[in-house]
Formats: structure tokens, sequence, C-alpha cells
């Protein structure tokens, strides 16, 4: 069974945040402007974070990186969603479906990792910039979480395509927004059950390390520690 | 549209609440109807894709456009394209929203109020533009004072941009001005060793150690996709070898977090740092002898007894001097240059703090001579030294006395006036004003903002008010295209034909070429090329000669006929065909998997572009051009600066208890999302403006803790940035990222203009630039602006109290 994952190397990274802006293009993440954003409101589905370290020589301990949803194997937020609006599938996508969320926000606090998100509005585009709105994924009402979906829609029309072609899915077909992006090549991602894959090979570097992996979520995104 | 279990729950509730507290069904209805607006998905289509080449900033990246129902929805890398290989920054990515951007500038406008009303002008037709344009430049080649037109342009390399410099050469003016200020300092030194005025490229990707004097590569390169690819190689991609990374510099900037060590040094002191490491190397005899013998000069004493660089470095340049003007423990500058003089190769970068603001001579010519030192000129993860652009000379101009006589007469700004001389914007708008040698009649501004990022914006502004017409192109409203005459509107990348010559931060020839993927333009707008071919057939005679073209597309195509002529490179492909052009050509050969024009054009268009991967290093005819043939170290070049910028320093100690204006140093930056003053346009990349504070839609002040007691200021706190040229409204951020006694400041924010997202009216922090100059070169002297700060708030209940 495929089990989606990514792998960012913290080594390549340089903050650029590339991967932010690809992620709010693909993913309809509404323009916010000075007021709604300084309210601390604007949709952003990966955001950069501070990781804070021991001290190294001379550096502030302290790096950034891309904070994606980890899509957990153990995700807090199933867990405690009182509708079942966040599920785990069996390829490990923590998805959340904003039909059937209700806005409790009980995931948002579960998460330790605090990339979910609040959608405070309706999201709004001033004409034209309507028009550049990605069809394959849905505009969220007011009053819902949100969160990065691993670009589930690229997924499916992946399959959709192969399947269309009479033919498998191939490993290379589907990666997120931000992975197509990262200009850094720092992001990898595909299937970590498979041994042949980038991401798995990466993986196993002696550098990885998981984002609060005593919390025993087991996060599918796997980071790559700095220096040597 | 589905009723939804949550929307039916929230209106029972609404309306029982209604009903209880008296209060209107109707509300609760309308909520329940703003709720169902659920599970939209925006207007759906047939899928197409397209390439194009992305416009946001100088790299030129070629693109891959997904369409649905032939609209642009999302642009992601052309995986062949060499500058990026698939990849894209934010602002690449955002670049979607310049596209459809509610404030777009969609027809010409003129104005017809006061100068720099943004409600003065009126919208007109390109007929009656081109009219009015074209008759008042045929008076000025009837007056015989062609040399009265000017033309500023930005750093951007694309077809449009040289044929306005075509234009202007053909017309007979020298005033063909290109603003980029980051560019000046390290080409001026390339200049004074290599005798080669293009700034050096660092070839990052494969340096063993990188050491950069405040050079912000990852900030605001000129490409930044280019240039964070290489570092991604650089740490990562070359197997078990990673390259290590020491920045020296008076802030942490998004380079400096990338790097494994920051060593914070005094603001300014770059070059002295960097002179000081070259003494060590000296001193303890570890520079690379062998190069040194064969291809420096001025290294030791002349014969006529003038002290070489080796003298001047150990007398001047000692460690006890170098450690207490920068800061820097002597044992830190011991272990930097024994690891730079180890590392094979060492790279060394002079600084850089955006593509339109410019560094310090000394600096990059302190980074030069470590580079030389260490013999990393021209070789891999060395200094290169891009070649021959790709496309052949223009045709000769046409005999044209008039223009001759008009190219003949002396600039506005003083380069080109002394081997050393940069152009200066500050220097164009000093000459505008004082009408000397001449008075500028009309002025055309591409593809940057002079009135508002620049060396001088409010010098040019000033200036733009004195010249009889100023034509600006613009897409968005800038500060520049509000104080024209005349706005005219350019298309988007998506909207027209592209032909884009390769960044400067590369060293191969690139040429990225695609056809429009939206053929209908969003608005009545018009490329500057097309701008220029049609002023061009207007005035006629000489001037129309020398630009024949019916239109751009045929330019264009004359263009790729003649980079067919030339005989070399190939078409852009994977990493495989990269390898074979490559080791095809070392062993002399060509094989470019075209045959005749026609079929280098499709291809072409099928792939993106044109390159030529080759570079031949250590080919030193090419890149040592100087009298002696070898790479100059100019030991009375670095004396003088460095004897220069001492002086400037006493003056000022005597100066500043007389002004008084305040202590701290002014260290002005472009963030990646607003680099060569664009972007403060595009919500996305407001929103991501700095990394460590999540600053967004605003100006914000880094500034020492230490320092910030001092003053009394908290972070967070509303503060007010002056200097003795303008003041800056800002928040304060408390940060150790920068040194003591320094204020940073982001440029390119609070930019007075747009209707749907207002960022706050901050001031211009360019503004706070004093106007000093380095005496040799013409470079902005940073060192001279010194600034205050003060909290708003707590001034405020002062002067009530």
């Amino acid at each position: 069974m495929t089990r989606w994952g990514m792998v960012i190397d913290l080594d390549r990274c340089t903050a650029c945040q590339a991967c932010v802006v690809a992620c709010r293009v693909e993913n309809n993440a509404p323009p916010s402007g000075p007021e709604f954003a300084h309210q601390g409101r604007d949709i952003s589905w990966i955001r950069l974070g501070s990781i804070k370290h021991e001290e190294a020589g001379n550096r502030p301990g302290l790096s950034l990186a891309p904070l994606p949803c980890m899509h957990c194997e153990n995700p807090p937020c199933v867990h405690v969603c009182p509708t079942h609006a966040t599920t785990i599938d069996e390829e490990g996508m923590v998805a959340q479906v904003p039909a059937r969320c209700i806005g409790c926000r009980y995931c948002t606090t579960a998460c330790p990792y605090t990339v979910r998100q609040f959608n405070w509005r309706l999201g709004q585009w001033p004409a034209p910039l309507d028009q550049g709105r990605n069809p394959d994924v849905s505009i969220r009402p007011r009053g819902v979480v949100e969160k990065c979906t691993f670009c589930a829609h690229r997924l499916q029309r992946a399959r959709d395509r192969a399947r269309y072609e009479g033919r498998e899915l191939e490993p290379d077909e589907y990666v997120p927004a931000c992975v197509e992006s990262c200009p850094a090549e720092a992001m990898f991602f595909g299937d970590l059950d498979d041994p042949h894959s980038e991401v798995a090979r990466q993986a196993a570097s002696p550098r990885a390390f998981r984002l609060m992996e005593e919390l025993g979520t087991r996060p599918k995104v796997i980071y790559l520690s700095k220096g040597e | 549209m589905a009723f939804s279990r949550r929307g039916f729950l929230g209106a029972a509730a609404g309306a029982a609440a209604g009903t209880a507290f008296g209060l209107s069904r109707g509300r609760a209805m309308s909520r329940l109807i703003a709720d169902l607006d659920f599970a939209v998905y925006p207007p759906g289509g047939p899928e197409t894709f397209a390439l194009s080449v992305c416009r946001e900033c100088p790299g030129g990246c070629g693109t891959r456009v997904r369409c649905i129902g032939g609209r642009p929805v999302k642009l992601d890398g052309n995986p062949l394209h060499p500058v990026n290989a698939g990849r894209l920054c934010p602002k690449g990515q955002a670049a979607l929203q310049a596209l459809y951007h509610p404030d777009r500038i969609l027809r010409p406008l003129r104005r017809e109020g006061r100068r720099g009303d943004p409600d003065s002008f009126r919208p007109a037709d390109w007929d009656e533009a081109l009219a009015e344009i074209g008759v008042r430049l045929g008076l000025l080649r009837k007056q015989g004072r062609p040399e009265a037109l000017g033309l500023l342009r930005g750093p951007d390399a694309g077809l449009d941009e040289a044929l306005a410099g075509r234009f202007l050469a053909a017309f007979g003016s020298p005033n063909d001005l290109v603003q980029h200020g980051g560019s000046e300092a390290p080409a001026l030194a390339a200049q004074a060793s290599q005798g080669i005025r293009r700034a050096p490229v660092p070839d990052l990707g494969e340096a063993d150690l990188v050491l950069s004097f405040a050079g912000d590569f990852l900030d605001c390169p000129d490409s930044p996709v280019l240039m964070t690819r290489a570092f991604g190689r650089f740490r990562r991609g070359r197997g078990g070898r990673r390259g290590r990374f020491i920045y020296a510099g008076s802030r942490e900037s998004l380079t400096a977090s990338a790097a494994d060590e920051w060593v914070p040094i005094r603001p300014g002191s770059e070059g002295l740092l960097a002179l000081g490491i070259a003494s060590v190397i000296v001193a303890e005899g570890l520079y690379d002898r062998a190069f040194a013998i064969r291809h420096l000069a001025g290294f030791e004493d002349g014969p006529d007894g003038s002290p070489g660089l080796r003298r001047l470095l150990l007398t001047d340049f000692g460690l006890d001097r170098v450690s207490a003007a920068t800061g820097v423990p002597v044992n830190w500058i011991l272990r930097i240059a024994r690891e730079f003089a180890a590392a094979r190769p060492g790279l060394a970068l002079g600084p850089r703090s955006g593509q339109q603001l410019a560094a310090s001579l000394l600096g990059h010519l302190g980074a030069a001579v470590l580079n030389g030192l260490c013999g990393s000129i021209d070789v891999a993860g060395g200094v290169l030294t891009a070649g021959p652009g790709p496309l052949p000379a223009w045709p000769d101009l046409p005999d044209d006395p008039v223009a001759a006589a008009g190219r003949g007469r002396a600039r506005l700004d003083r380069a080109a006036a002394g081997e050393l001389a940069a152009a200066d914007p500050g220097a164009l708008a000093a000459a505008i004003l004082a009408e000397e040698p001449y008075r500028l009649e009309a002025l055309f501004v591409l593809g940057c903002d002079p009135a508002w990022v620049g060396p001088a914006p409010e010098a040019f502004a000033a200036a733009m008010a004195k010249v009889p017409l100023v034509v600006a192109f613009a897409s968005l409203p800038d500060r520049t295209a509000l104080l024209a005459d005349w706005i005219l509107p350019l298309p988007h990348a998506l909207e027209t034909w592209a032909c884009h010559f390769g960044p400067a931060d590369a060293a191969f020839p690139v040429v990225s070429l695609a056809r429009p993927v939206l053929t209908e333009p969003l608005g009545d707008v018009r490329p500057a090329g097309e701008v220029f071919l049609e002023l061009a057939r207007r005035l006629g005679g000489p001037v129309a000669e020398a630009l024949p073209w019916p239109g751009m597309p045929e330019l264009i195509r004359d263009q790729i006929g003649r980079l067919f002529a030339a005989r070399r490179g190939a078409i852009i492909g994977t990493a495989f065909d990269e390898a074979w052009v490559r080791l095809m050509e070392r062993a002399g050969w060509w094989a470019p998997g075209y045959r005749s024009e026609e079929e280098l054009w499709n291809r072409m268009l099928e792939t993106g572009g044109w390159w030529d991967p080759f570079y031949d290093h250590q080919d030193w005819q090419r890149v040592l051009r100087t009298e002696s043939g070898r790479f100059e170290l100019r030991p009375d070049l670095i004396a003088e600066l460095d004897r220069q910028a001492a002086l400037r320093g006493a003056g000022r100690v005597e100066g500043e208890g007389a002004a008084g204006d305040g202590s701290l140093a002014v260290h002005l930056f472009e963030p990646l999302a607003l680099a060569g003053g664009r972007g403060a346009h595009l919500p996305f990349l407001q929103e991501i403006l700095d990394p460590d504070h999540q600053e967004k839609w605003e100006t914000w002040a880094e500034i020492h803790p230490e320092t910030a007691a001092e003053l009394d200021i908290r972070d967070g706190e509303p503060v007010e940035v002056r200097s003795g040229q303008g003041s800056v409204l800002a928040r304060a951020r408390l940060t150790e990222r920068v040194v003591p006694g320094l204020v940073a400041l982001p440029v390119g924010q609070g930019v007075p203009h747009g209707n749907h997202w207002t960022p706050a009216a901050d001031g211009n922090p360019c503004a706070l630039l004093a106007p000093a100059r380095e005496a040799l070169t013409g470079l902005p002297d940073a060192a001279a602006t010194r600034a205050g700060m003060v909290g708003r708030e707590r001034r405020r209940m002062r002067q009530e109290a």
C-alpha cells in the first residue's frame, strides 16, 4: 500500500517561501489584505515556522522550516473531530471535508503543529482576480477549519489520467504544488513504503527527524537537519 | 448546491434566537444563504498547458502555464529551462496576481491635472498617445537636439529593453541609462581588476567554501531561482561534498540565516574585513603562489617604488586595525583566513543588499583580492565571467549626422566620464535639475521606479517635474508612473511574445522564446518594443531605417535567424542533452539538433528556448582584458578608497555633533518578495515579507535590543526613523539579527497607491539616504546616512503633556 510522505531538507532550504505562495495559488487561498493579515487570519496551508534548537557556535539557535500538515499516522485532529470532518485514509492522507465541519475547532486545539486554520470569512477575489482560481479546489465557506491536503486533487487528477490511459499510476506523476515549486530542490515527495523512491531514501538519512516525535503522532513529514 | 447540515443547524439556531430575543428572521436567513456558498468550485473547462517566460524579475525563468478554458490558473517552472529547471520562486508563483490585478492599468493614460495627482489621469487611445509623443520627439530632432531625450530602464534583459536602447541610439541620444544599483559596484571592481565592465558571476554551485561579505545572494539576486538552485547544489547536490558558508555582515539576512556561521560586523566594514583576511593570507603565505606568479599584477612593489598589495596589506590592514574597525575578534579573522585559503576553491562575494541598492566599491575590491590571491578566478566554483551575449550585435546604424552629433554629446549622468564612474540616476536627476550641460526635454522610464526605489527618489521626483514630457511604461501604478505625463500600459508576460535573455547571474547565454498564452490581452496594452517601433515609423528617415521591423513578432523572428547564423549552442533540454552539448563543444564540434532556421524556431517554441552550456574555463585572453593581461589587484585604488573613507569618517565625526540628527547607521535591504522594488502590489508577496518576524503589509525597523533600550523603544512599537533627508514610519522590531547601533529597513514598501489593498503609507526608506557620493566612483556613500529613531505614541503623549 502506498504511504504518501514528504521530506524537507533544511540544509538546502533557504526559507524563500516559494512553497507558501505556490500552495496559496494552487489551493485558492484568498488574498487577505492588511487588516485581515494583521489579525493573523490569512489562510496559508503551509507557512514558515521557527524551530528552536541548541545554540551552535555563535549562531542564535533558530532555523526556519516550512510547516505543512504533518499528515500524522496517529493524528490527534482525527481523534477529536466530532463530525468525521477530518479523516485519515488508507494511504495515510489526513483529509478535511469542509461540508462536514461545524467549526468547533477542537482539531486546531489538538494539533500540536498548529497547522490547522479557522476560516474567518468567505474569500474575496476582486475581479478579475477570480479568473485565476483553480477549479479543482473548492472555495471554502466561512466558519470551517482548513488545512493542507498534500494537494489530494492532484492525486485524483493523476489517477484519472492513468485510468483514462489504461495504465498504473507512475510514482512521479503526482507531487504537491509546494514540492513542485521549491527552487532549492529541498522538498521530496512520494511513497515512503517504496524502498526505491527518493523520498524513502532521503527519509532513511541519519539527519532525518520528525517534529515533536515524543508525542507519538508519527508525522509523515520528515525533516533533514542542517549541518554536516 | 447541497443544503448543508451545518447551515441548517445554524439557521435553526438563529431562527430560535430570533424568536426568543425578537431579532429578525431575515438576518438568520441571510446568514444561512451566505453559508450556502459551500463547496462551490470555480468554473471549470478544458485543461491545456503552454510555455511562457516569467517577467517578475530580471531572471527570466521559463514557465509552464496551466490554463482552464483558456484562463491561466497556475504557473510552474518549465522543467527544461536552464535557469530554473522546473522550479519557481515566490515572485513567479505570485505572477498571476499581476495578470489579474484589479488595479492594473489597461489603457494609455494621459495626465491632465496636477503632476503626481493619481486622479489627474484620463484614458486615451494609443493613436493619440503615439501621435503626441511622436510629434514632440520629431521636434527635438528638427531642432538638432536629439540628446535631450533620455531613457531610464531597469535591469531586465528582454528584446523590448534592447530595442529601447537601439531607439535611443538611432534617435541620437547618449542618455540611455540602466538603473541596476546592485551590479554597479561589482561591475566597477571587475573593470578595475579584469578590464571588463560587467559584474562577475559567482559559480556558487561548485564552490567549496563561500565567504560572503554582506552579499545577499539569496535575498535579492537577479535570478532568485538560479541562485537558490545553486545553493541547494552547493549544500547537498554533489554526493558527500557539502559546501561551507560563512557570512559576515551587520544584519542576519535571509542569506545569512542559511549560513553555517554569521559573523556580525560593524556597519560598512565589509571591505576592511576582506582586506584584513587577505592580509593574514599574505602574511602566512597561504595564497596560491602559482596563480600569483602567472596571473596577478600589483602584488609586489612596482619598479617605480609604488607599493604593491603585499606591502599595503601588511602595513595598512594589520589585524589590530581590522579587528578594531570591524568588531571581529582577531582569532576569528585568523581562522576564517586559514579556512578560506585551504578551500579549493573558496569563493568570496562582495556586499549586495538589493537589485537597486548600490554597494561600496571597497567591499567588492576586497572580495576580488581574496578571489585573486586564492586563485579562484575563472575556475569551477570560483568567479566566472559571462561570455558574449547570445545574439550578434545589431546591424550598423544608418548614416545620420543629427544622431551622430547627439550621441557625441556628454551623458547627463557622469557615467563613462572616467574609468570608474558608476551609472547613477541620482546624478541624472541632479543634471536635469541643474539643466547642465543641457536641458532634458523628454524622458522614457521602463521597468524601474526611480522616484520610489533608487539612490535618490526625491531628487528624481523633483527632476521629473522639470522635464516637459515624461512617458512611463507600467502595468501597475507606481510612483514614477503617477508623476509622468503619459502612462503606457504594458502587457503581462502571458499576453505577449517573449524573447528574453538570461539573467546577469548566469555565466551561460540563454534565449527564452514563447508566444502569447492569452491571445486576447485583458486590456488595450502594447509591449514597449511595439511602441518604439511605431515611434520610429512616425519619425521616419534614418530612425525608421534603423528600426525597420513591422512588429515585435517579425523582429523576434529576425533575431532567431541571426541566432541560427551564429552557429553555436543548442535547444534547451534535459541534463543529458546538456552534458552531450558540452562534451561535443569541448571537442570542437557543434551538434545543435536543428538544421534550418525554421526548425530552430519551431523547436525553441516547443521547448522554451535556446542556450549555450559550454564554458571554457581559464581562457585568460577573454577574462583578463587589462592592459597587463593579468588580474590587477589595484593597491593604488584600495589605498585611495581607504584614505577617502577615513577622511569622510573624520569629517562626519566633526559634523555629527552639529547636525545632532541621530546616531544610528542605516542599512536598507530589499527583501526577496520586494527585490528590485517590485512586488509590493501583490497580496501574496505582501504576506511573506519576512520569514522571521512574520511581517505583513508594512515597513518594519530592525534594531538591536541594547540599542532599543538606550532609545527607550519597545518591540512592536510604532516608530519614526528620521535622517537629515527624510523620515519613515515603521514598526520597531527588536532582534539580535542586527548589530547594535544600526537600524535596518526593508525597501519597496509604503508605496502611496493601490485601490484594493492599500499598504500602510509609511514613507520611503530610500528617501532617508544621504546624497553624499564616493568621490572616485560616484557610488553612494552608505556610511554618510545616519538616522535617529523615536517612538511615535510616546512622543505624542509627551507633546500632549
